[in-house]
């Protein structure tokens, strides 16, 4: 494996090579999820990398730009630049790894980031762990834990403001401060103006694990997928949230189920 | 500006990055940021890729780097604390021998700050001229936090995504791959038993001597503390009641700065502004040996409390 920076000197962004030598059938472009989310699950979802490195799977992981070790601030963070990030991450991938076809894993929002880039750009195969499919109430949810923390870790014990008052600096051009990281105006528009999932799926084949928390809203769009003649995998396990927390809890179903669907799809002709 | 390099230590190696200054400074001193828990280098809310940036700016060599077998360094490790310390002197070793500085400091938050005074007292190790010590991991009870993932087997992160004993079993069966790796894992098993004590007692010990540490180290320390932080409590009523550790009769060699609303990360853009403006002047009046004031620079009110001063 290695670290390097790739994209251009005013755009840099930050990337993990892990090659596996051999020319293998599947390569992984890992979209990270967001904000802390990608900090608490760093350490696990780069052992996982690791792991599937041993298993024959290569993969790029990288940081969008404005995050980790990207150049950048995290106000320059927004969903397009992400996506084209992700872009830029797939043709460092085609680049660097020699595998038969290319895909996306995404986690969380980085789920959501992997089927934008996806649209954007075609490839192969999606891997989808719980990924956000409704964006504007992934963010409602991300200001009301702003607003828990401060009571709870920052000992605020009067109300000031609740997310609508959250909203309405946003909309008039604040960036608001959501757990250390600058939320930008122009983050706040494309989140709130998120539409619904494509009709058909942006890649010929999707591993999309979930939990039961989200099977509901999963199942809705997985439907309409199935129909479209692409290969869909689609399963529903019992895993803990554990990007919420630091911790060594991993989600080792959705792990096993993903390099057994790899290997599946590997043997078949 | 920023570039990546690679740190060895013993058999392993590590991945760091370098903040570096525009100009070359006249002396040259380097900070070494040690980061908390099972995280990576560029920190919860991005806060050390932040430091180091501001540190570069004012003219310092900062390194970040994560442990052996963890994150972006190659292999898979279950971490331990002497683990750790060890890589903590080798990177102050490379820092200070690849970038020729004049001078080291060792900067570190929660975990990373009781690393930094571990590492400060290892023999034949790089000794730092200064610490600066953020929510200082000192009370070895609140080693067992899940967070540090030491109140369970850690090495249910490496076994990853075998299950059971017949799983592996079947697996050493059917699966070539997992047969190649097996020699790592039965060492890894056999270490750990050989060890013959688990680590969150080991930990425990560790975090236990930090507040001897305190007393020891022979350099200035200033330890930065949000008052809304579990572990400022905790250093308060059980590490150093009634100053049993006799810090403030050390004087201007330790000193405690408070952070008005401060939670233990910092996890504002504002806590997080005002502990990097601390730290670019702490590291500042440590170069230049002057007194650093800790005053709220943005704002232009002081809010950094020195409880020794108070105290007096």
């Amino acid at each position: 494996m290695e670290a390097c920076y790739f994209g251009t000197e005013s755009h840099r962004l930050y990337g993990v090579v892990h090659e596996v030598g051999d020319y293998v059938q599947t390569g992984l472009v890992f979209c990270p999820p967001f904000a802390e989310e990608m900090v608490t699950t760093y350490a696990r979802l780069a052992v996982w990398s690791k792991q599937l490195e041993a298993e024959g799977v290569p993969v790029v992981r990288f940081h969008p730009f404005g995050t980790g070790e990207s150049g950048g601030s995290f106000r320059d963070f927004t969903l397009a630049s992400a996506v084209i990030d992700a872009g830029s991450a797939a043709e460092l991938a085609r680049q660097r790894l020699k595998t038969a076809r290319l895909g996306y894993f995404g986690l969380r929002l980085g789920g959501t980031i992997a089927m934008l880039a996806a649209c954007r750009q075609p490839i192969d195969l999606l891997v989808l762990w719980s990924p956000v499919t409704n964006i504007s109430q992934y963010m409602r949810e991300l200001f009301r834990g702003q607003l828990a923390k401060e009571m709870v870790h920052q000992g605020v014990t009067k109300v000031r403001r609740n997310t609508q008052d959250m909203i309405a600096q946003l909309e008039s051009e604040q960036p608001l401060d959501l757990m250390g990281y600058e939320f930008s105006p122009q983050l706040y528009r494309e989140m709130a103006a998120a539409g619904n999932w494509p009709e058909a799926p942006p890649a010929k084949h999707v591993i999309w694990l979930t939990r039961p928390a989200e099977e509901k809203s999963a199942i809705v769009i997985v439907e309409k997928w199935k129909k479209s003649g692409s290969r869909i995998d689609f399963a529903v396990l019992p895993e803990p949230a554990f990007w919420e927390e630091f911790g060594s809890t991993f989600a080792d179903r959705f792990a096993a189920k993903t390099l057994e669907l790899l290997k599946q799809k590997a043997s078949t002709p | 500006m920023t570039e990546l390099v690679k740190i060895r230590s013993g058999k392993w190696e590590m991945s760091g990055v370098v903040h570096a200054p525009a100009a070359a400074p006249a002396r040259c001193v380097g900070v070494m940021l040690l980061h908390e828990n099972f995280n990576t280098k560029f920190g919860t809310h991005r806060m050390f890729y932040q430091v180091g940036e501001s540190l570069a700016a004012a003219g310092f060599y900062a390194l970040r780097y994560d442990n052996r077998g963890m994150c972006d360094s190659p292999g898979i490790n279950p971490l331990t604390f002497q683990d750790r310390v060890a890589d903590a002197s080798a990177a102050a070793d490379f820092f200070k021998r690849e970038y020729r500085l004049d001078s080291i400091f060792f900067w570190g938050l929660c975990m990373g700050a009781a690393v930094a005074l571990h590492a400060s007292a290892q023999p034949k190790a790089e000794s730092p001229e200064g610490i600066m010590l953020c929510s200082l991991l000192a009370d070895p009870r609140d080693a067992s936090l899940p967070q540090f993932g030491y109140g369970t087997n850690p090495s249910r992160v490496v076994e990853g995504m075998s299950r059971g004993v017949l799983k592996k079993a079947s697996r050493l069966v059917t699966d070539a791959t997992y047969r190649k790796n097996v020699g790592r894992l039965l060492k890894g098993m056999v270490t750990r038993v050989a060890a013959r004590e688990p680590e969150l007692e080991h930990l425990q010990k560790k975090i236990g001597k930090v507040g001897q540490l305190l007393q020891q180290y022979p350099g200035p320390i200033v330890l930065v503390f949000g008052d809304k932080d579990p572990c400022w409590a905790h250093f308060e009523d059980r590490v150093n009641a009634n100053d049993q550790l006799g810090l403030a009769k050390m004087g201007s060699k330790r000193r405690f700065v408070l952070l008005e609303g401060g939670d233990h990360t910092f996890s504002s853009g504002a806590q997080t502004q005002r502990v990097i403006d601390w730290t670019v002047e702490w590291a500042e009046a440590l170069r230049d040996g002057t007194k650093a004031q800790f005053k709220q620079s943005n704002l232009g009110e002081n809010r950094g409390i020195s409880v020794a001063s108070t105290a007096n």
